[in-house]
């Protein structure tokens, strides 16, 4: 599976969202949607840690990079890259 | 000796420490509403004040498990230095260490190590609790600095403290920054008539016109919720959660005690099957409180993404099974139960402040409600 596969089930596996939800696209904002809860920027950054084998740094710490599907995905893109 | 043994050596030294030379002063503390400077620096010496920190930085390395027994221990023996220990290197310590950029992780982290720098979380405020992102402390950019102005409030250690993390808004964009007491304009101011966590020196801590560097913010600009944050209260409710069972452990102990040395009617009440209820309930209580914290301890050692909802879990239950253990030791020992002369009464107040510091349960029932409906869902 690509990261971005990764990503996506792990994004929609922490969505609180039941059978008539209207589904999350790659650029949708998933905290503004408010299908996650606080705790998962936490995992979100545990996940990228563990599964996807990039560290996280304070240098990344821009929201922008983990708003979305997409935006989330080329954040590791860019850190697998260097 | 290998990592395994060291880290229990870790504790065992730390049991013996606890009762000699913690216990026997948990009550003085208590009533007088403060910490020893002195324990303080014996803390520091062991290096119990980053004790889940590495080594490079000062801390003894220890891997959750041990960290969480070595809160076990201390919380068992005090309350407050315990406490100490989850502010100084969970909530402050653990973050500076993710968010910290590296200067800020050589100057802060062998200096709290050391016991040279308290740190302070000042994240809650009179009108803000549960709801964090709402902070009502702001901040303005000015020139490359920050001025800073607000008032938190629950802040532990924050009367002692030689800096905070402080979370402060600008335009709906959370931030955290290091505030140091020295800089111009920060004032704190001790809270009294606390239930609990006495002397853990709760303070106020006011914010007026307070130029912070650049340098001094702790992540970027707008991270502070939910990331740096996030960070601090999942280091937090990990040790709340090893603190809870801290609090049921000592009541077990102090209703045991108790119930087999009193006698009522010509038998220990030990003997009489209602207080034997009592005691069961709180041995199985305390023993899946426990269970739940190892778990969650080794999720974390691996750094599973599913550490951060059964560290929700395991705080939930330690904190209600505190409670509910603490309000059964003081039901054993019936009106001595009510008076300072036996710890239980001391517990009973503390085992409560464990539902509502780093997460109310209300608010982690909801956590573990979503958690639930996700996991086991109509797949």
């Amino acid at each position: 599976m690509t990261d971005e596969g990764m990503i996506r089930r792990f994004v929609e596996s922490h969505m609180v969202a039941l059978e008539d939800h209207p589904g999350l696209g790659d650029q949708d904002n998933f905290f503004e949607r408010g299908f996650v809860d606080s705790l998962f920027a936490t995992q979100l950054i545990a996940f990228l840690e563990s599964r996807l084998g990039i560290v996280v740094t304070d240098e990344d710490l821009d929201v922008a990079n983990f708003c979305s599907i997409a935006r989330v995905a080329e954040f590791v893109g860019r850190k697998k890259s260097v | 000796m290998d990592e395994m043994q060291r880290q229990t050596a870790v504790i065992e030294d730390a049991k013996r420490f606890a009762e000699e030379k913690i216990r026997p002063s948990a009550r003085r503390f208590d009533e007088r509403g403060a910490l020893d400077r002195d324990l303080i620096e014996t803390l520091a010496e062991k290096r119990f004040l980053l004790a889940g920190l590495p080594e490079e930085y000062g801390g003894l390395g220890l891997d959750p498990l041990h960290y969480g027994l070595l809160t076990e221990t201390i919380g068992k023996a005090c309350c407050s230095t315990r406490g100490l220990i989850t502010v100084q290197c969970s909530l402050a310590g653990e973050t500076i260490l993710k968010w910290g950029s590296e200067a800020q992780k050589r100057h802060w982290l062998p200096l709290m190590a050391k016991g040279r720098k308290i740190g302070a979380f000042a994240l809650t405020e009179a009108e803000i609790g549960s709801d964090a992102r709402s902070v009502l402390t702001r901040y303005e950019e000015d020139g490359g600095d920050y001025t800073l102005n607000g008032r938190k409030r629950w802040a532990s250690f924050g009367d002692i403290a030689d800096f905070f993390l402080v979370f402060a808004a600008r335009d709906g964009r959370v931030t955290a920054f290091i505030v140091e007491r020295g800089m111009e304009g920060v004032s704190t101011r001790r809270m009294s008539g606390l239930l609990a966590a006495r002397a853990s020196h709760i303070a106020e801590i006011e914010l007026r016109n307070v130029v912070v560097p650049r340098g001094n913010v702790l992540g970027k600009p707008g991270g502070g919720f939910p990331y740096v944050a996030g960070t601090s209260l999942d280091h937090g409710r990990y040790s709340i959660a090893w603190a809870g069972v801290a609090v049921a452990q000592e009541c077990v102990d102090a209703m045991v005690r108790y119930a087999r040395s009193r006698k009522q009617f010509g038998k220990r009440i030990a003997e009489f099957q209602m207080v034997q209820g009592m005691i069961g309930n709180a041995v199985a209580k305390t023993h899946a409180a426990r269970a739940l914290c190892v778990h969650a301890a080794g999720l974390r050692k691996t750094g599973e993404e599913e550490a951060v909802t059964m560290t929700v879990i395991a705080k939930y239950f330690s904190s209600r099974v505190a409670v509910e253990v603490a309000g059964d030791a003081v039901q054993v020992h019936g009106g001595n139960g009510c008076i300072n002369e036996y710890p239980v009464e001391r517990l009973f107040r503390e085992a409560k402040t464990l539902e509502i510091i780093e997460g109310t349960s209300q608010i982690l029932q909801q956590m573990i409600a979503k958690y639930g409906l996700r996991k086991y869902s109509f797949r």
